[in-house]
C-alpha cells in the first residue's frame, strides 16, 4: 500500500490517493490510477512500483518532458526514490509517501481566543482611559463634536490596525484570529496610556526632563513590543526570526528619532517641563533655593559659549515662529 | 490760514536767534551753504522750494551695490556735513557693506547725477548712524542744529525731511517736529510727516536748513508717524569719526560687539537703578519697572464668549529698543510680562493643563536664524520663593548666546507659582543682546520679587 500526494506549487497537498496494490501509473489518460490535468503530462506518463526490496521504483512510460526532480529541476533516471521525495512531471507535483511515513506530533491548541467578555472590558477600559484623557485636556468651552470625534476615530483605528494583522494571519498560516488580535491591540493601547500618564506625572513630580525626552524611546520599543505580539498570535514558527527583525527595525527607528532630535534639539520650543505642568499636589520635589537655581543657570554659559564655535551652522531657523 | 501763518511767524523767530553750527569736526571757516537765513513768512510751498533748494547739493543716494553684479542691493540716503566730502547715514543703510565687505560696496549718487564711491569711517549701532567719506571734496555741506544754543525746535515747529523716497528722486517732505519719543530709553525724534523707504540716512531740517535730525524709521500701523535721530548723535559720531584711527573692515562684528556690551552695560545699570516695584496680582505679587521706558499694555479674556473657563489677565511691558544689527537681528529689547490665571470651573488637572499652555508659551517663543545663535539650553526646576511662605514656583531659564559676538545672549526667565490648584501666576523676563553676569543679575531680581501677596 502506498499514498500518492498531488502538491501545489507552494507544496501544499492538493489532493491523496490510496493505492491498494504494489503499482500504480499517473498521467493524464483515464486508465490511470492517479489523473492530472496538466498539458505538460503525457497521457501514460510515470508508474510507480514497489520492487522486491519493497522501495518504490519510479519508471518514466516514455514521456516527452520526463520526470524531474522538485528541487534540482534535473531529469531523474529510473530507481528507487524515497517517501516523501517531491519530484515533477510537466507542471505537476507529486510525492509518494509509505504507510509508515512520520507524522509530526499532535499539536496542542492554540490558547483560547479572547472572550467575547474579556474584550468588551478591555474595550470599556481603554475607551474610558480615552474619554478621560480628553475631558482633563478640555480647558476651553466643551463641545460635543469636538469631544466625541476622537472616541469614534480611535476605536475604527484600532478596528482596522486588528484587522489588518487578522488578514495577515489569514494570508500566512490560514487563521485570523481577530478577537486575539484585537485583545492585544486594546491592551497596548492602555499600557501606552498608563505609561505616558505615569512618565508625565514622574517628570513633574521631580521636575525631571528625561521622562519626555526620552518619550519616543518608550513608544518605540512599546511599538516593537506590540508588533512582535502581533507576529506570535499569527504563528508561534521562526520566534528568534520576527524577534530579531522586530528589533532591528525596532533600534532603526530610535536611532533615526535620536539623530533628529540631536539635530533640532535647543532649536525651537524649549524643553523645560513648562509645557507638562501637574496640579501642585503631585510635586515632589522640594522647591530649591534661588541660589542653587541661579548657580545652574550659571553652568550654562561655558556650554553656549563653546556652541558659538562648535554648534554646526545650518541654513535652519528656529522653528517656533512668534512676534518676538 | 492763522494756523500755518503763525508757526511760520515762530520759525522766523527761532531762525533769527539761530548760533553758528555746533561740534569740532564741522564746518570749518566756510559758512555751510545751507546755513543762510530763509527769508521768514511766506507761503508754505515757497518755504520748502527755499529749504530744499538750499538743501539739495548736500543730499545723496546711499546705494548698496553687490560687488559682483554692480546692482544695488539696498538703498538710502545721505547728506554732506563737511567740506572735505564727510557725510552721515544709517547704520541699517550700509550694514550690508559693513558686515559683509567682501560682497557688498557702497556708492552715492548725487543730485547733480554724479556718483562714486563710499568709505564707511565709523559706526553707532545703538543709534542707527553711520559716517562714510566720499572720494572727492564736497561743494556743499549742511550744518547741525545746536540744542544747547536755543536751536531747540518748537513743539509743532515744521521740520523738512529731504531724501530719495523708494528710489524715484529726490524728495522733500513737510512735517512737524513732536518733542522727543516719551518712553524711550534712547532719545528719538517724533516727526509727524510721511518718511518712507529709501529716505532712511537723510536730513531733517529746520527751515534754516539745519538738520535736526536723521530720518530713521516709521511706525508701521501709524499714519505719518516717523522718528528721526536726534542730530546731536549724529555730531557725535562725525566727531569721533574724523579723529578716529582709520577703520579696519575685518574688526567691524568686533566693533558692534563692543557697542552693544557698552549699551547694555549702561541700559542694565540704568534698570536696576530705576529699580522693580512689586504689583499685585490676585494673591500674589511680581515685579514691574519703575522705569519710564517701558510700552505697557494689559489684556483679559473677562468678557470674551462664551465665558473664558479661567481667567488670564495678562499685562505685558516692553521696552522700544529695538537695536538693528543686521537683516536677520534687531536685539537689545527688555520684556516682562504676568499672566495672572484663575479656573472658573476648570477642576485642578484641567486647570493644570490650561496653566501648561500659558507657561509653555511663555517659556517658549524663541525664534531666529541658526547662523546668528546657538541653540538654546535651558535649566527648570521648583525654587522657592523670596517670600515669607517661601510660595514653591516652577522655574526656566533659557539662554542662547550670538555666534558673531562673544559676550552678549538671549535670556528667558519664566517663573509659574505653585501653591495653588485653580490659580496661578505666570511671569516672565526676556532679555535680548545681554552679557550672562547682567542677565543674571536682572533675572534674580526679577524672580525675588515674586511671590505670595504679604
Amino acid at each position: 500500500m502506498m499514498w500518492i500526494e498531488i502538491l501545489s506549487r507552494h507544496r501544499d497537498v492538493v489532493s491523496r490517493t490510496r493505492i491498494d496494490g504494489d503499482a500504480a501509473t499517473i498521467g493524464r489518460d483515464y486508465s490511470n490510477d492517479v489523473v492530472v490535468d496538466d498539458p505538460y503530462v503525457a497521457a501514460r506518463h510515470v508508474r510507480l512500483a514497489r520492487d522486491d526490496a519493497g522501495q518504490v521504483v519510479v519508471e518514466d512510460l516514455g514521456s516527452r518532458n520526463g520526470v524531474r526532480d522538485d528541487a534540482t529541476g534535473a531529469r531523474v533516471a529510473s530507481g528507487a526514490v524515497a517517501s516523501g521525495r517531491v519530484l515533477r512531471i510537466g507542471e505537476t507535483r507529486f510525492a509518494v509517501r509509505d504507510a509508515d511515513a512520520p507524522v509530526p506530533a499532535e499539536k496542542a491548541l492554540p490558547a483560547a481566543a479572547a472572550s467575547s467578555r474579556t474584550l468588551a472590558a478591555l474595550a470599556v477600559v481603554a475607551l474610558a482611559m480615552q474619554v478621560l484623557d480628553g475631558w482633563m485636556a478640555t480647558t476651553g468651552e466643551f463641545r460635543w463634536t469636538g469631544f466625541l470625534l476622537p472616541q469614534i476615530v480611535t476605536p475604527l483605528v484600532v478596528l482596522a490596525w486588528a484587522g489588518i494583522w487578522a488578514l495577515l494571519g489569514r494570508l500566512l498560516s490560514g487563521s485570523a484570529r481577530f478577537g486575539t488580535h484585537l485583545a492585544v491591540t486594546l491592551v497596548a493601547i492602555i499600557a501606552f496610556d498608563v505609561i505616558a500618564t505615569a512618565g508625565s506625572y514622574v517628570g513633574y513630580a521631580f521636575a525631571w526632563q528625561w521622562p519626555s525626552d526620552y518619550a519616543y524611546v518608550a513608544t518605540t520599543l512599546g511599538l516593537g513590543v506590540l508588533c512582535y505580539a502581533h507576529l506570535r498570535v499569527i504563528g508561534d514558527r521562526h520566534r528568534r526570526l520576527k524577534a530579531v527583525v522586530v528589533g532591528a527595525l525596532g533600534l532603526v527607528a530610535i536611532g533615526t528619532q535620536a539623530l533628529t532630535q540631536a539635530d533640532t534639539r535647543g532649536y525651537g520650543t524649549p524643553s523645560t517641563g513648562m509645557g507638562r505642568l501637574k496640579p501642585p499636589l503631585f510635586r515632589m520635589r522640594p522647591a530649591q533655593d534661588a541660589d542653587a537655581f541661579f548657580g545652574r543657570a550659571a553652568e550654562l554659559q561655558p556650554g553656549l559659549d563653546r556652541a558659538r564655535t562648535d554648534e554646526p551652522v545650518t541654513a535652519g531657523r528656529y522653528t517656533y515662529d512668534d512676534d518676538d | 490760514m492763522t494756523a500755518r501763518l503763525a508757526v511760520s511767524l515762530l520759525l522766523a523767530a527761532c531762525v533769527a536767534c539761530a548760533p553758528a553750527a555746533r561740534g569740532a569736526g564741522h564746518p570749518p571757516a566756510e559758512t555751510p551753504v545751507a546755513a543762510a537765513p530763509l527769508p521768514p513768512a511766506g507761503p508754505v510751498s515757497a518755504a520748502a522750494e527755499a529749504v530744499y533748494a538750499k538743501v539739495r547739493p548736500a543730499v545723496l543716494q546711499v546705494r548698496t551695490l553687490v560687488d559682483a553684479a554692480g546692482r544695488q542691493s539696498t538703498l538710502g540716503s545721505g547728506f554732506v556735513v563737511s567740506a572735505d566730502g564727510v557725510a552721515v547715514t544709517n547704520y541699517h543703510v550700509v550694514s550690508r557693506a559693513a558686515l559683509e565687505p567682501a560682497t557688498y560696496r557702497l556708492e552715492y549718487l548725487a543730485s547733480d547725477g554724479t556718483r562714486g564711491a563710499l568709505k564707511l569711517l565709523a559706526f553707532d549701532v545703538i543709534h542707527d548712524l553711520a559716517v562714510v567719506k566720499l572720494e572727492r571734496p564736497a561743494t556743499a555741506w549742511l550744518a547741525f542744529a545746536a540744542p544747547e544754543g536755543g536751536d531747540t525746535p518748537a513743539k509743532g515747529e515744521r521740520l523738512f525731511a529731504v531724501g530719495n523716497p523708494l528710489d524715484l528722486g529726490f524728495a522733500i517732505v513737510e512735517g512737524t517736529y513732536n518733542g522727543l519719543v516719551d518712553k524711550s530709553y534712547n532719545e528719538q525724534i517724533h516727526f509727524t510727516g510721511a518718511l518712507n523707504p529709501g529716505m532712511s540716512g537723510g536730513p531733517t531740517v529746520t527751515a534754516a536748513g539745519r538738520v535736526a535730525g536723521v530720518n530713521v524709521s516709521k511706525q508701521v500701523g501709524g499714519e505719518l508717524v516717523s522718528f528721526l535721530v536726534p542730530a546731536h548723535y549724529a555730531a557725535d559720531l562725525v566727531a569721533r569719526a574724523t579723529v578716529a584711527a582709520p577703520r579696519k573692515a575685518a574688526d567691524t562684528r568686533a566693533e558692534i560687539a563692543r557697542q552693544l556690551t557698552a549699551f547694555q552695560a549702561e541700559f542694565y545699570a540704568a534698570v536696576a537703578d530705576k529699580a522693580f516695584r512689586p504689583a499685585k496680582f490676585g494673591p500674589y505679587v511680581a515685579p514691574e519697572s519703575n522705569a519710564t521706558w517701558f510700552d505697557c499694555w494689559a489684556s483679559t479674556n473677562g468678557d470674551d464668549l462664551p465665558p473664558p473657563r479661567a481667567r488670564a489677565d495678562t499685562t505685558r511691558c516692553r521696552t522700544r529698543t529695538s537695536i538693528f544689527v543686521n537683516d536677520e537681528m534687531t536685539t537689545g529689547s527688555l520684556e516682562l510680562s504676568h499672566t495672572h490665571l484663575r479656573s472658573v470651573d476648570l477642576n485642578a488637572i484641567q486647570f493644570a493643563s490650561r496653566l501648561s499652555m500659558v507657561a509653555g508659551a511663555a517659556a517658549g517663543g524663541v525664534s531666529g536664524s541658526r547662523k546668528l545663535y546657538t541653540s538654546t539650553q535651558c535649566r527648570a526646576d521648583f525654587v522657592a520663593a523670596h517670600d515669607s511662605a517661601r510660595t514653591p514656583l516652577r522655574v526656566s531659564w533659557c539662554a542662547r548666546a550670538y555666534r558673531d559676538f562673544p559676550g552678549l545672549y538671549d535670556v528667558w526667565l519664566t517663573a509659574v507659582t505653585q501653591d495653588r490648584s485653580d490659580e496661578a501666576l505666570v511671569s516672565r523676563i526676556a532679555m535680548r543682546g545681554v552679557t550672562y553676569a547682567n542677565a543674571l543679575k536682572l533675572g534674580r531680581t526679577f524672580l525675588d520679587t515674586i511671590g505670595g501677596a504679604p
